[in-house]
């Protein structure tokens, strides 16, 4: 990954010159991949047969969905696409796949949740897939994608657990992927004169500073549902900067370390600021209102996935062009901050009765061309295949002056981007009930007591 | 008396069922007081007319019958289902016994969960008796405005619960929610409602109370219609004040009828889950987490099936201990009133 | 009564009266009038009470192609679907109810049957069964039936629900019909059945028609069961949540999906207010 990384910036800098040249080469090279792609496999084998694809409502959704015409163009399988909410559709995901139901073929899901749902059988391993020549096209080059993200997808299950490592399957494919930053709003900052927090204290003390200021502002966007998706953005990255590990070997035996020191020292400074910092309605606040507030105004900055704060620099909004970016807070002892990657991937639901089609939904859904079409369009962002990211139509449109310091402030980021979590069955379980005691902590329960039944009750599940 | 012919039929047959479940039908309710006679003796005629064994008659109840002992027998499923360590997702299915539950009862979390439970029931009930009673009063005065505006009493009570949640939601948000803006004309608030742990419970309970309110204050009203002008006219000439002649005549005789109507309201709101799942979802924190909701989580989001069918139950159970402390009153107001 | 209160007491008690109607009808009228706003005038502070209405929201709402774009994602709500599948498997209900439940209704009623007050109780228990204990058990059934996310699943399912309501409100309608009637028919020599077709059903016309409205708005309240047992085919209270969750921008559209799902009770209400009553309160309001 980061010599992937290494290796884009200086392309970058390189390709950056030839605007125009560089998006006529793109035309001709999409005309001609598609063409010999076209011939490699038959795409009309499944002709006549529809799939059903789940997924969040969010923006990668609406990247696949807005190309869907062409997919049904190229192979004759329709699609319906089946979109909920973001905490309703774990749910019923969980529902669907556990109760065997052949209802949808296609779903989407990020790595974590696929631990929960590999072992029972439930997603369908995609290496067969991939290495069947009938089924995958030559140029597809699974390779393409960033080494961090394959490994991340890629383990075996043993004894009913996670098993990383050699001779894993592939569990499911990314579209996309996001890294946990901190983005601000560069004009309102300036104007309180206000230096962009590095830290949770720091952070606080600029809350303080912005509330009396503007009171009508939310000084900082969020999670806080009692659900695990408010964890795995700003909490999980912020923590592993002061050392803290949701699960740790003590003695051979996994045991979860939330009620080491390190964690209690991050839980009272990140619930302090919170404090001082969040909206209200923190505990009802999940991604769509973080979104919302930095995109309407109201919110001064946000920690959360690096692409909301991209998506919002779309020109009209209230924020366009104002958004700026940073890694994510740290510790004040660190000497690095850390930031959590979170993939979007789309998997195979094993109980498919349509498997052949589904495969080439996900194919042409993480194909070189679409993954492109969808980054420049601006919504499949950040682009999990090494060739967009050589790509200088994707480039071009990403270092726009509007998108400020994006690039960036993602290269920065992604350098040290790893997954924080350990990868456990049970992880739901355990992320949901991290979730819950934050809640509680922010309203007051005491951080340390708090930790304490909360590992107490993870130990219980173990 | 022009009410209740349903709900007394009901209350008698938990009553029989709960206290001599067995020998439900031997003991027929021996009632002293007028309303009980009328549904006893109609019970007696029934059985002393036909002896023979109406066969017709049990093919016609049979579908009905068996379509629901088919839901039974998902429900004992259901608790089996209880005394295992199934996961959703994971193939293996123990049987372990009562683990679940001596596992939740070491948990603080439960303990708040029955809390939370309980707590509801009980405040949403009571605040909605007496609203109900004054409501019920105030438009039994038979003004002009309460005779062109009773169908609004129904309005809260046909509308989807997940509806009103949703509804609320939206209306108590802390920051653009037209509660605090109203509120604020009279120098109140801001609130934060349900986004905090102090406030939380007490509004999604007083959702509960603004939807089902109408429901003590029609059953009340149905119970307010039955006494007569006389009766009133007596106590009045009597020289009986109107709030004597309220504590002293009419609240004996209505008081049944509020019973009922609690009957249904505890049970009910034992078990509610679409209000608080529409607006906190158990948060924040888990000021809000009743058993019904809490279950939800653990079954169907934490994946721990076993462990959430076992919330249920004890959701279950608390509804029936409920139900048979509902109706021990209603026994109890029902002596004194003869 | 009236003509002993003085004009200041009766005043007081309409202005109450008022009050009442006032507080439980606001939020209804607040939420139409959020779901005729734009957006803009949604968010404004303080609150708007005078706007220029629009239909936006409902365009949005019912339009398959193309919903509300924010900036979080496109959310395509097709809201008819879901309203459909709430019709169907709420009429549905009624009938199968009907069907099943009327016949019942009556025996218990007029017929001497083994523990017939038992299997009575044991019917209306189901009104306060915890409905998320059989779900899965139901899923697992559903699954291998073949009945999952179709109508005739999500009738049968919502039995557990309208059957009891049914079958207790038929009872206590059958009750009310005096006995003499029957006898005298039973005495000129009808059979039971036909007095029952012909002098009973009549007599009870009126009153199903309102036990049908009530168990027809019992199953389009339900929210749980179709949460969890359907998907393409979920009723409208569970495709509310794709209105729940994409933050404030999407509150317009949100209010108008509510008001399509009030829309129909509220009709209800004025079809048939004393029906609705006596259903609502088991019998208690005649």
């Amino acid at each position: 990954m980061r010599n992937s990384m290494a290796a884009f910036r200086n392309d970058a800098r390189r390709r950056m010159k030839s605007i125009l040249l560089g998006s006529l080469l793109l035309t001709t090279t999409a005309a001609v991949t598609t063409s010999a792609e076209a011939e490699t496999i038959n795409w009309r084998q499944f002709e006549g047969t529809s799939i059903t694809w789940a997924y969040d409502i969010h923006p990668y959704a609406d990247a696949l969905a807005a190309e869907l015409p062409q997919f049904e163009k190229l192979t004759g399988i329709k699609v319906t696409p089946e979109l909920y909410p973001d905490d309703s559709y774990w749910n019923k995901l969980t529902i669907q796949l556990t109760t065997k139901s052949p209802a949808w073929d296609v779903v989407g899901t990020g790595i974590q949740p696929a631990w929960d749902l590999a072992p029972g059988g439930l997603l369908e391993p995609l290496d067969q897939y991939l290495n069947d020549p009938k089924l995958t096209d030559a140029g597809y080059d699974y390779n393409d994608f960033f080494p961090s993200l394959r490994t991340a997808l890629t383990w075996k299950v043993e004894d009913g657990q996670i098993a990383t490592g050699e001779g894993g399957h592939v569990w499911a494919i990314p579209h996309a992927f996001e890294n946990i930053q901190l983005f601000y709003r560069k004009d309102i900052l300036d104007k309180y004169k206000i230096a962009v927090p590095a830290t949770p204290p720091e952070m606080a003390k600029a809350c303080e500073t912005l509330k009396a200021a503007d009171p009508s502002i939310t000084p900082l966007g969020v999670r806080g549902v009692r659900f695990w998706s408010s964890i795995h953005t700003a909490a999980v990255s912020i923590a592993r900067s002061y050392g803290v590990k949701d699960f740790v070997m003590k003695d051979d035996v996994l045991d979860t370390g939330l009620d080491s020191p390190e964690s209690i020292a991050f839980h009272k400074d990140y619930v302090d600021m919170i404090k001082k910092c969040a909206a209200p309605s923190f505990a009802n606040d999940n991604w769509y209102q973080v979104v919302d507030g930095i995109s309407s105004g109201r919110t001064a900055m946000a920690i959360d996935s690096n692409m909301f704060g991209f998506w919002n620099d779309v020109a009209g909004k209230p924020a366009s062009g104002k958004i700026a970016f940073a890694p994510p807070l740290h510790a004040p002892n660190a000497k690095n901050f850390e930031s959590n990657i979170w993939i979007w991937s789309l998997a195979m639901n094993s109980a498919s009765q349509k498997k052949g089609p589904a495969w080439l939904f996900i194919q042409w859904a993480t194909s070189k061309q679409v993954a492109l079409a969808g980054a420049v369009g601006g919504k499949l962002v950040n682009p999990p295949r090494a060739s967009t990211w050589n790509d200088k139509a994707w480039l071009d449109y990403a270092a726009k002056p509007e998108f400020n310091n994006f690039v960036e402030s993602f290269k920065t980021t992604q350098d040290r981007a790893a997954l924080a979590f350990t990868p456990r069955v049970g992880f739901g379980e355990a992320m949901n009930a991290w979730a819950v005691a934050m809640q509680k902590m922010v309203n007051g329960d005491d951080v340390e007591a708090t930790l304490k039944s909360l590992a107490e009750e993870i130990r219980a599940g173990m | 008396m022009k009410g209740g012919s349903l709900l007394l039929p009901f209350l008698t047959t938990m009553e029989n069922f709960m206290m001599t479940p067995h020998l439900s039908k031997a003991v027929m309710p021996v009632g002293t007081d007028t309303l009980a006679d009328r549904v006893s003796s109609a019970g007696k005629s029934d059985s002393q007319t036909e002896r023979t064994v109406d066969w017709l008659s049990l093919v016609v109840i049979a579908p009905a019958v068996l379509i629901l002992l088919g839901f039974l027998l998902l429900f004992f499923y259901g608790v089996y289902q209880s005394l295992t360590d199934l996961r959703l997702g994971r193939p293996i299915v123990r049987f372990v016994g009562f683990a679940n539950y001596t596992a939740l009862m070491k948990t603080t979390d439960f303990w708040n969960n029955i809390r939370v439970t309980v707590t509801y029931a009980v405040c949403a009930v009571l605040l909605q008796a007496l609203l109900g009673l004054a409501i019920a009063k105030l438009f039994a005065s038979g003004v002009l405005l309460a005779r062109l505006l009773r169908p609004i009493i129904l309005l809260p009570l046909v509308l989807p619960p997940m509806s009103v949640a949703l509804m609320w939601t939206t209306m108590m948000n802390p920051q653009s929610g037209i509660l605090n803006y109203l509120l604020s004309l009279v120098k109140l608030g801001p609130f934060s409602w349900i986004s905090d742990p102090a406030t939380a419970l007490l509004s999604v309970i007083l959702i509960d109370v603004w939807t089902y309110t109408p429901f003590f204050t029609l059953i009340i009203f149905a119970g307010l219609q039955g006494i007569t002008d006389d009766l009133r006219e007596a106590a009045r000439i009597n020289g009986a004040k109107a709030w004597a002649t309220f504590t002293n005549i009419e609240l004996p005789l209505i008081a049944p009828y509020i019973l009922i109507a609690g009957v249904f309201r505890v049970i009910e709101s034992l078990n509610q889950f679409d209000i608080i799942f529409g607006t906190t979802q158990g948060g924040p924190g888990n000021s809000t987490a009743a058993l019904s909701v809490q279950a939800y989580f653990t079954a169907f989001q934490n994946l721990t099936f076993g462990r959430g069918a076992a919330l249920m139950v004890v959701n279950w159970l608390i509804v029936l201990i409920g139900a048979f402390l509902m109706v021990k009153a209603w026994q109890a107001v029902r002596s004194r009133v003869s | 009564m009236d003509f002993t209160r003085s004009p200041a007491t009766t005043f007081v008690l309409n202005a109450l009266v008022a009050l009442c109607a006032l507080i439980l009808a606001f939020p209804l009228v607040w939420i139409v009038m959020m779901s005729l706003k734009t957006q803009t005038d949604v968010m404004a502070w303080p609150p708007t009470f005078v706007f220029t209405p629009t239909l936006e929201n409902f365009r949005v709402l019912f339009d398959v192609a193309q919903a509300g774009a924010t900036s979080y994602g496109t959310i395509k709500v097709d809201f008819l679907s879901p309203i459909i599948n709430s019709v169907v498997i709420a009429l549905g209900s009624v009938v199968v109810s009907l069907i099943v439940g009327v016949p019942a209704g009556y025996v218990l009623a007029r017929r001497d049957i083994p523990f017939k007050e038992d299997i009575a109780f044991f019917i209306l228990g189901f009104r306060f069964a915890p409905v998320l204990l059989v779900v899965i058990p139901l899923f697992s059934l559903f699954q291998s039936m073949g009945l999952y996310d179709t109508y005739v699943g999500m009738v049968w399912v919502y039995q557990v629900i309208t059957l009891p309501m049914i079958v207790w409100l038929t009872r206590s309608y059958v009750e009310d019909i005096p006995k003499d009637i029957e006898e005298a028919a039973a005495i000129d020599g009808a059979k039971p059945v036909r007095v029952v077709l012909h002098i009973v059903l009549p007599l009870l016309k009126t009153g199903l028609i309102g036990a049908s409205l009530l168990v027809f708005l019992l199953a389009w309240h339900n929210f749980a069961l179709g949460l969890m047992l359907s998907s393409t085919k979920a009723p409208v209270t569970v495709a509310l949540l794709k209105l729940l969750n994409p933050g404030v921008q999407f509150y317009p559209v949100m209010a108008a999906g509510l008001v399509v799902t009030m829309i129909v009770p509220v009709i209800l209400i004025v079809v048939g207010q004393r029906h609705l009553e006596r259903g609502l309160t088991f019998g208690a309001v005649k």
